[in-house]
């Protein structure tokens, strides 16, 4: 072992493994003041190609929440959702939710943005993903949930004063209607299914409506499969390396093109009009996948 | 429309007392600040969104400007 260093420093001096060099030094110290500040070590930096988003709290809309609550702010999700899409770094997204619920039009405007997304999504749902945390869970190319996670389905409300009630319950009524089409889009549960749910007594203390538990969830085709974080992972990496062949295999067949069309045109026949589509590498879209 | 398992008037509550939030520049970008803490980014870069250090919730590491 001795050799090793020394054949090295004939070779290229500076090569030779620094022990105990001033780099090191100032490494051990950035450690030990972690250490003393934060009473942990830094973690070394690695650059995944997995992006993630938690879903916490209340999905914050038009109106800014008071502080004491948790929230997940769409005007930051949406552009940080246009990055993922664009960034050539990024190859998958997991959607991790533990919410209450929250705005209707941010939530629905967070789940369309995953669900048309080209490149592989996945949900879990930890905790809890209640009222509008349910279409976001559903809005992903798969969507997992704990077996402890709960989601409440229940009625769209309308609190303060009501001006035209016909017009008041219209409105609201196509709200709902804009919730219950999104989930059944993009999941197995029927339409008939989920208003029932929405409509159940007895289960909740306050309200209408209905509390699925993991497998219920799964049972009642809303969710995709009952899984915890090895299970998204598998997924997220088959699904990557599935869209990376995908994206490999139009130009091969660009390549070899010209080879097979040169036959045909020596026996005086036009080659097919090329498609505008042929060039491009296809991507999935997430939108109807399940269906 | 809020469409929650927690009551509005809870979620609300104190909503009267909140302070609104300062624009200023942080790391070279505009960001609205309340209580030393980021509560929004304004760019028109969908790469700044990725920045840990300007998502709402982060704690400005210079309180004052």
């Amino acid at each position: 072992m001795r050799a090793y260093p020394q054949l090295l420093n004939e070779i290229n001096p500076d090569l030779v493994p620094d022990e105990g060099g001033e780099n090191q030094e100032q490494s051990n110290q950035e450690q030990n003041e972690n250490l003393t500040d934060f009473g942990q070590l830094e973690m070394p930096k690695e650059r995944s190609d997995i992006h993630v988003i938690t879903i916490i709290g209340q999905v914050e809309g038009h109106l800014v929440m008071p502080s004491q609550n948790k929230a997940t702010k769409y005007e930051h999700i949406i552009p940080q959702l246009v990055a993922v899409e664009q960034s050539p770094e990024i190859r998958g997204l997991i959607v991790i939710l533990n919410t209450v619920g929250g705005d209707v039009e941010a939530g629905l405007a967070i789940a369309e943005i995953i669900a048309t997304m080209s490149k592989p999504t996945v949900s879990l749902v930890l905790g809890g993903g209640h009222s509008i945390g349910v279409p976001i869970a559903v809005a992903a190319g798969r969507s997992f949930i704990a077996s402890t996670a709960t989601m409440t389905i229940h009625p769209i409300r309308l609190t303060g004063m009501v001006i035209g009630v016909q017009q008041s319950f219209d409105y609201l009524e196509k709200m709902q209607e804009r919730v219950i089409n999104f989930v059944v889009e993009h999941s197995k549960i029927s339409a008939e299914k989920f208003k029932e749910m929405m409509m159940t007594t007895g289960e909740l203390a306050r309200d209408v409506g209905t509390v699925v538990i993991g497998k219920t969830a799964v049972d009642c085709g809303l969710i995709d499969q009952v899984g915890g974080l090895s299970d998204v992972m598998g997924y997220l990496r088959q699904r990557i390396a599935e869209q990376q062949q995908c994206q490999q295999q139009p130009r091969q067949g660009q390549q070899q093109q010209p080879e097979q069309q040169q036959p045909e045109g020596q026996n005086g026949e036009q080659p097919p009009p090329q498609q505008p589509g042929d060039q491009q590498p296809r991507v999935r879209v997430n939108r109807g996948a399940k269906k | 429309m809020i469409w929650s398992i927690i009551p509005e008037e809870v979620i609300f509550a104190g909503a009267e007392t909140e302070a609104a939030p300062s624009q200023r520049q942080y790391l070279g970008r505009q960001v609205l600040v309340s209580n030393g803490r980021i509560v929004g980014l304004l760019s028109t870069n969908p790469g700044d969104f990725l920045d840990a250090r300007l998502a709402p919730g982060a704690e400005l590491t210079d309180p004052q400007p």
